[in-house]
């Protein structure tokens, strides 16, 4: 019995002693957990995210830039950039004519590459490999190379666009043309990411977003590639026909101041870096300057038409063909005796735009010629545009003042000229310019009566059907235009024998469709009259320009209707319609 | 008693909900990896797009297809008296 009631009590002792260091077991856990959490948790929470928590960038791809029709022009795609770390790189040092021979390099090339820099942890060894190189050094597998992604910028259209949309740098930056202009756009934002990485480097879960990603927007110009095509291959013989120093070409849609086709020569590839040189790559159309000459004629006859002491037959007396402003003479090529103002504009005489000119106030000129948008940019987005020149009134002496009329002593960019003649293609309205496509119609001013600018597009048409530009006629269409030969300035006056030759010309002349500026620099092929330079240039891009554009023809067969001018070309009395 | 049969209740729950979470979470992962390589997928199908219209435009250039009308087909411009307008 006894020995039963001892164990028993055995037996509870030893329970207690059981419950008791489990109690205390536990009570160590919590403490310890509670230490852990309370006191350490940071210290230890910082360090196990250091060795699994990554901060990862994802690259934000470049937008494309695309036509007006969706074709692309600029595409990024990735490349392999190869690097080296020299330290390592250095053991490999007997394998080095392996690569020297992927990369097409000699060994003491490399040498020159690695040996000044061997303290530095990166240096790149080529950038944006073709895929056969990147193979290539994979398959080598050498100590201390390693290859990076990188994204290059691919121009399908090559030559062809080069001054429009500019080109890269090696870093994917914007240089120059829409690449520099839209630089915002097109680059986008890399994303920022923190995740937790497992121990193969694979990401397991995404943490948070640090900074969202934001893709490059694709840019949609107005040109229109198939035209810029043909105006380029147009351009680029001519130049070289007329073994001419350079030449820029401007098409623009009168109606919604989109610019179609900007080309310029000499020219440029933007996949090709080494053919970068400053003279190929600038884009003239938008930042050379030079002196309009006759194309100015067309609105000086407009705003003397707007004066209201104008009718497009007012007889004006050009005999004999040149006529004394102060110490100078105001020339033409021969005497034209008697001409209405149709006639100063189809035979070009200098000496009849000076007399119409020179009975204008100087204030009314110089307001006139400033609405039409010379003197100011064009807001076509293009880097370097430049605002031309055009003197205040204030200091004009007589001889400037009647210059102005013929286009000389003012300056003026193949942007600049081609949004004027808008104005006289649209009915007298004055939009800016876009490179970019537009969907919705822009602000418009108005700065010409309808009827003037259509009555100057008949006197340009006739230019086309009987005067110096007959070689811009285009078979079933009529055409409107104007040429211009224009001595070029040098710092001694006007140089004897170097000329730029000029075409500005708008299609179908009735309801203009298209309107073109040619400028051809210094032609040398024996020839230099705008008529017989530049508007055979407009007419052979037009000849495809209104196939490509789907531009019904509308003079088939017709024969030449004598010209009826518009009864309305005096004043028009409505305040709205009259120009400021 | 009574006591005791809501505490282990409690308990199971909270045991269950345990499990449930470490469950989730497994799940959450693995969709996650999932997901990481469909983006993987989608950011490659990107560039091979990319890379095709990129070759399709090379292939379609003017200056390559005027030269094998021109030259191969022996394709012309048809004259303007060639050329017949329906209205």
């Amino acid at each position: 019995m006894s020995t039963r009631t001892r164990s028993r009590r055995d037996l509870k002792l030893r329970r207690r002693l059981v419950v008791a260091s489990f109690l205390l077991a536990a009570g160590a856990l919590v403490g310890r957990a509670v230490e852990l959490q309370l006191h350490e948790s940071e210290f230890l929470q910082g360090h196990g995210d250091a060795r699994y928590l990554r901060t990862d960038q994802i690259h934000a791809n470049r937008g494309m830039v695309l036509d007006r029709n969706g074709e692309p022009l600029a595409i990024s795609t990735p490349t392999q950039s190869a690097w080296i770390k020299p330290a390592d790189f250095i053991t490999e040092r007997e394998r080095w004519g392996e690569l020297a021979e992927t990369l097409n390099v000699s060994v003491a090339q490399l040498e020159t590459l690695v040996m000044p820099r061997l303290e530095r942890k990166f240096v790149y060894l080529r950038r944006h490999l073709t895929p056969d190189e990147g193979a290539a050094i994979r398959e080598l597998d050498l100590e201390g190379v390693g290859l990076q992604q990188e994204y290059r910028r691919f121009y399908p259209e090559g030559e062809v666009a080069g001054h429009v949309l500019g080109f890269t740098n090696v870093d994917d930056r914007g240089q120059e043309g829409i690449e520099l202009a839209f630089e915002e756009q097109l680059r986008g934002q890399p994303g920022l990411r923190r995740v937790i990485k497992d121990r193969l480097g694979r990401v397991v879960e995404d943490v948070e977003r640090l900074h969202p990603i934001r893709p490059g927007q694709d840019i949609v110009l107005s040109i229109d590639e198939r035209v810029q095509y043909v105006a380029y291959r147009a351009l680029k013989n001519a130049v070289h026909a007329e073994r001419a120093r350079a030449g820029s070409m401007v098409i623009v849609d009168p109606h919604s101041g989109e610019i179609i086709a900007l080309v310029n020569q000499p020219s440029f590839n933007p996949n090709n870096r080494a053919d970068r040189k400053v003279s190929h790559y600038r884009n003239r159309a938008v930042t050379d300057l030079f002196e309009p000459g006759s194309t100015i004629k067309p609105f000086t006859v407009a705003i003397a038409l707007e004066s209201g002491r104008y009718a497009p037959d007012t007889a004006i007396e050009t005999t004999p063909g040149y006529f004394k402003v102060g110490r100078n003479t105001v020339r033409d090529v021969r005497n034209f005796g008697t001409l209405d103002v149709a006639g100063v504009i189809e035979k070009s005489s200098n000496v009849g735009a000076s007399k119409i000119a020179l009975s204008l106030e100087p204030e009314t000129l110089w307001r006139g010629l400033r609405s039409f948008g010379f003197g100011s940019l064009t807001d076509v987005v293009l880097p370097g545009e430049t605002y031309g020149r055009l003197n205040d009134y204030a200091n004009w002496s007589d001889i400037e003042h009647a210059t102005l009329s013929f286009g000389y002593g003012m300056s003026v960019t193949a942007v600049q000229l081609a949004r004027a003649y808008t104005v006289l293609a649209n009915d007298g309205w004055l939009q800016p310019l876009s490179i970019v496509r537009r969907d919705e119609p822009v602000a418009r001013e108005r700065v010409l009566s309808a009827e003037t600018a259509r009555n100057v597009r008949r006197m340009l048409e006739r230019v086309v059907v009987q005067g110096t530009a007959q070689q811009a006629a285009v078979p079933g269409y009529t055409v409107a235009g104007k040429t211009g030969t224009v001595h070029k300035s040098v710092d001694a006056g006007y140089a004897e024998h170097r000329y730029l030759s000029l075409f500005a010309g708008m299609i179908p002349a009735r309801e203009p469709r298209l309107v073109a500026i040619t400028v051809i620099d210094e032609p040398d092929g024996g020839e230099h009259f705008g008529g017989r330079v530049a508007a055979p240039i407009f007419a052979s891009v037009m000849r495809e320009a209104t196939r490509i554009l789907n531009i019904p023809p509308d003079a088939l067969g017709e024969p030449a209707a004598p010209t009826v001018w518009l009864a309305g070309a005096l004043p028009s009395t409505s305040s709205e319609e009259a120009a400021p | 008693m009574r006591l005791l049969a809501v505490a282990v209740l409690v308990g199971l729950c909270a045991f269950a909900s345990a499990v449930e979470l470490v469950l989730n979470r497994h799940a959450s992962r693995k969709l996650f990896v999932e997901l990481q390589s469909l983006r993987d997928t989608q950011q490659q199908l990107d560039q091979e797009w990319g890379q095709l219209l990129l070759e399709q435009a090379t292939w379609a250039t003017h200056v390559r297809v005027e030269g094998i009308a021109r030259e191969q087909l022996g394709m012309v411009t048809p004259a303007p008296r060639q050329v017949v307008e329906l209205r």
